[in-house]
């Protein structure tokens, strides 16, 4: 009699806390899939690839990762926020998921309130380089030299309304100076050409010079960070050089439709911080000079918000358009 | 030099790994199927492998993708010499003689001859890509915008003049490749040019549906149009050893073929047609017995055979060191390196050298394969013609609406396939070669990126195009070009309203 009655207890106590985890923690029932807006092979596809494997084995089910392209990336990103928000869909967006508002026409989704942040993966500054015999061999030497000869010396990006635009048109405000934006189709060919001195320098991000600076053929002259890269820590940030209000960053960040239950938001967070922290991941980009964030969800969105005011009034006063 | 051939060597390392022999394998033996089967050419099946290319690693695919190409002017050979159709534009001259052996009895001596000859020009080539390249590569290290700019447009200017058909469709092509080429975000300013609002068309058009809805699509469109007529030769094929006086006779031609070819095929618009076509004379004109062309000649085989081998090879390196395609399907090879985020250019030779120099060893073992896959195995594709076509074309529909879909997930691109499909049938329909629209949507907007970088750097100077050695030779040679074209052009009316 006293066996069932335990017997009894036992099974409600285990019923009372598989409740209790059900009622905490969401557990997804099949897999989820992973949108990726650019085409595969880039940075966001490479840290997507890279997540998905782990957080599939935390959360039970696999990740299916979905390169959706088009559009700059609008694409895909409607078709994450256009998902149903429970949690079967998560995607993955770029620093231009910001800026993107004030610079294309009727975008169809709005980046503060469609969308579900989850965490900030990483973010990585941008640098400054030029070519090793451009006369200016500091950030000193630029400024004055170009304040000498305004509008003649010319500067490369990875394109138009990217982070090293961005961050040579911050600099020009800061600064009160003016340079020529020569824009490449991707950061490869402009740091090509700042190698081969067709062009005297350029901002592009730190990972993706960080090679060509080690082999001496393009020399630092600061990075766009709030405080010194660790993988050149000889190089002044621009606010050291007195140029404030120009600290640019490159970054992804996992976000979900809006309205996402915030169980879902809760577990996949959880397990989102816990693979990012993992030190294969952060080691590895650590030493590619990327930064792993994984932020809260608040502070994530708080970052989005701040970042939409920040260039909306960047690109008004800088007066970027791709219109 | 020297390290040319230890990069050679290397490159040998990277494709006698097994993944890479047997895309190679596989490369030739499609390679093969389709040059074999009249219809479906080199571009038409590259198009639609593209998309499945995007699964594979860059070396894997970029070998597989040259040996569909080389493989299919061995195959082409098959159909030319058995059936007097030419499987591939690249095989009408080997009709010519190869026809005319098969049906005095000597079908095996002609195969064997055509398939030995590309041997031998294909080994020998694959040295001259590896001395060129080197050299081209390093060249191209200096070149700034204008420099490439100005070769851009003579590549494009190039596309014009070698193309078949009249000047004036070639040109319409071109502009209707430079526009089409237009849509999408510009580089320079971020406006989105011709997109009608519509945020499929913001990135452009995708290369891969363009070629797939032009070449493959419209291909099979065409065929299905056109009643199946095949009549493969009875009798025989008999010994395939070539007897001792065919190598006396063929050696010095398929020399000289390979010779020809390999500068053809490094020409801007040059290729394995233009190749097979000039061997083809150079024969003619250097024999004692030119009226004996058409008649089972063995050395209007041989060199043709080995010009349009040699050539399909060599025309990889204007793409691979300076990244202009000079012909269709070197255009299709920059698509499938662009979809692996591989820029071609000179950098290719520096920072993916195992791609680089994996793809030029892998035309060894390339052509060494497709000798053993055409010889013994001919029996296999001779059979193969005997199938009707109709039975190819549902499948192969399908497979490529699955691969236009499947490299950016949308199905918008299926709709432009399917769009440029009828376009494309339509303009076979009119004789315009769609070779030079291709070219353009390609060139164009590197041409468009490049005129406006270096009117940047020399802030709006435009004798910067001149000012600058190289740019200024290049522009001069374009220049040149279109005179003499025009030139021609004039003469052949004032020759026409003269016999009027």
């Amino acid at each position: 009699m006293l066996n069932i009655g335990v017997k009894c207890l036992a099974i409600c106590l285990a019923m009372g806390v598989s409740y209790a985890a059900m009622a905490d923690e969401w557990v997804p029932d099949k897999p989820i899939k992973l949108i990726v807006p650019y085409p595969a092979g880039g940075t966001s596809d490479m840290i997507a690839r890279l997540i998905a494997p782990d957080l599939g084995a935390a959360l039970g089910q696999p990740i299916v990762v979905e390169n959706k392209t088009g559009g700059g990336g609008v694409s895909g990103t409607e078709a994450i926020i256009g998902a149903d928000a429970n949690g079967y869909t998560i995607g993955i967006v770029a620093s231009s998921f910001a800026s993107s508002v004030h610079l294309v026409p009727n975008l169809p989704f709005d980046p503060i309130n469609d969308a579900q942040p989850l965490t900030m993966v990483t973010r990585v500054g941008v640098a400054l380089i030029a070519n090793p015999d451009f006369e200016a061999k500091t950030i000193g030497d630029l400024l004055a030299m170009a304040k000498a000869e305004p509008g003649t010396l010319a500067y490369g990006s990875a394109g138009n309304g990217l982070s090293g635009h961005f961050a040579g048109e911050a600099m020009k405000l800061s600064a009160g100076i003016d340079l020529i934006h020569v824009p490449y189709r991707g950061g490869a060919p402009g740091l090509n050409d700042v190698i081969a001195g067709q062009i005297p320098m350029m901002f592009n991000v730190i990972s993706s010079v960080l090679t060509s600076v080690q082999a001496g053929k393009v020399r630092p002259l600061a990075v766009t960070s709030a405080t010194r890269s660790a993988v050149m820590p000889d190089v002044p940030t621009l606010a050291e050089a007195g140029i404030l209000d120009a600290e640019i960053y490159e970054w992804y960040g996992l976000i979900a439709p809006a309205g996402l239950p915030s169980e879902a938001t809760a577990r996949l967070h959880a397990e989102l911080v816990k693979v990012l922290q993992k030190p294969e991941f952060s080691d590895r980009l650590a030493d590619l000079g990327i930064e792993v964030v994984a932020n809260a969800p608040e502070e994530f969105g708080a970052f989005i918000a701040s970042e939409v005011d920040r260039f909306g009034a960047l690109i008004k006063s800088a007066n970027i358009t791709l219109e | 030099m020297m390290d040319s051939f230890s990069n050679l060597f290397n490159g040998l390392s990277v494709a006698l790994q097994v993944q890479n022999i047997l895309y190679c394998f596989g490369g030739a033996l499609i390679g093969t199927l389709i040059g074999v089967l009249p219809g479906l050419g080199p571009v038409a099946t590259i198009a639609i492998l593209l998309p499945v290319t995007f699964y594979l690693p860059p070396v894997a695919a970029l070998v597989m993708l040259a040996g569909i190409y080389y493989g299919a002017q061995y195959g082409g050979s098959t159909t030319a010499i058995l059936v007097n159709l030419p499987g591939e534009s690249s095989s009408i001259v080997t009709c010519l003689d190869g026809y005319q052996m098969a049906r005095s009895g000597r079908a095996g001596p002609a195969l064997g001859i055509a398939a030995l000859s590309s041997l031998y020009a294909g080994v020998i080539t694959v040295f001259v890509m590896t001395i060129f390249a080197t050299g081209l590569s390093e060249m191209a290290m200096h070149f700034g915008a204008a420099e490439y700019f100005s070769l851009m447009v003579l590549g494009l200017v190039a596309a014009v003049i070698m193309a078949q058909g009249s000047v004036i469709s070639a040109l319409a092509m071109v502009f209707l490749g430079l526009l089409l080429s237009l849509i999408g975000t510009d580089v320079s300013s971020g406006v989105q040019r011709m997109t009608f609002g519509m945020f499929d068309l913001s990135d452009g058009i995708d290369f891969v549906p363009l070629a797939m809805g032009l070449f493959a699509v419209a291909e099979i469109i065409k065929n299905l149009a056109e009643p199946e007529d095949r009549i493969v030769l009875k009798g025989k094929i008999g010994r395939l050893l070539p007897n001792w006086d065919d190598v006396r006779r063929s050696a010095p031609a398929a020399t000289r073929g390979t010779i020809l070819g390999s500068f053809l095929g490094l020409l801007p618009g040059g290729g394995p047609t233009l190749g097979s076509f000039a061997a083809y004379t150079l024969e003619k004109r250097l024999s004692k017995t030119p009226e004996k062309f058409g008649t089972g000649m063995v050395e209007g085989v041989a060199g043709p055979e080995a010009a349009n081998n040699s050539s399909a090879q060599t025309s990889f390196i204007p793409l691979l060191t300076l990244g202009i395609p000079s012909n269709p399907t070197m255009a299709m090879m920059a698509g499938a390196m662009l979809i692996h985020g591989i820029q071609p250019g000179p950098d290719v030779m520096t920072k993916n050298p195992d791609i680089f120099w994996g793809l030029i060893a892998s035309m060894l073992l390339g052509n060494v394969m497709l000798v053993i896959i055409n010889l013994p195995l001919i029996g296999v594709w001779v059979s193969l013609l005997k199938i009707p076509y109709r039975l190819f074309y549902p499948a192969i529909l399908v497979f490529c609406c699955i691969g236009a879909y499947s490299v950016n997930s949308n199905p918008f691109d299926i709709v432009v396939m399917i769009v440029f499909g009828f376009v494309g049938y339509a303009f076979m329909k009119w004789k315009a070669e769609p070779a030079p629209l291709i070219l353009a949507f390609i060139l164009g907007p590197l041409i468009e990126e490049y005129f406006r970088r270096a009117m940047l750097l020399s802030q709006g100077n435009p004798t910067t195009f001149i000012s600058r050695p190289i740019s200024f030779s290049l522009l001069l040679v374009s220049a040149a070009l279109i005179g003499f074209t025009l030139l021609s052009f004039f003469r052949r009316m004032q020759r026409k309203e003269a016999s009027a």
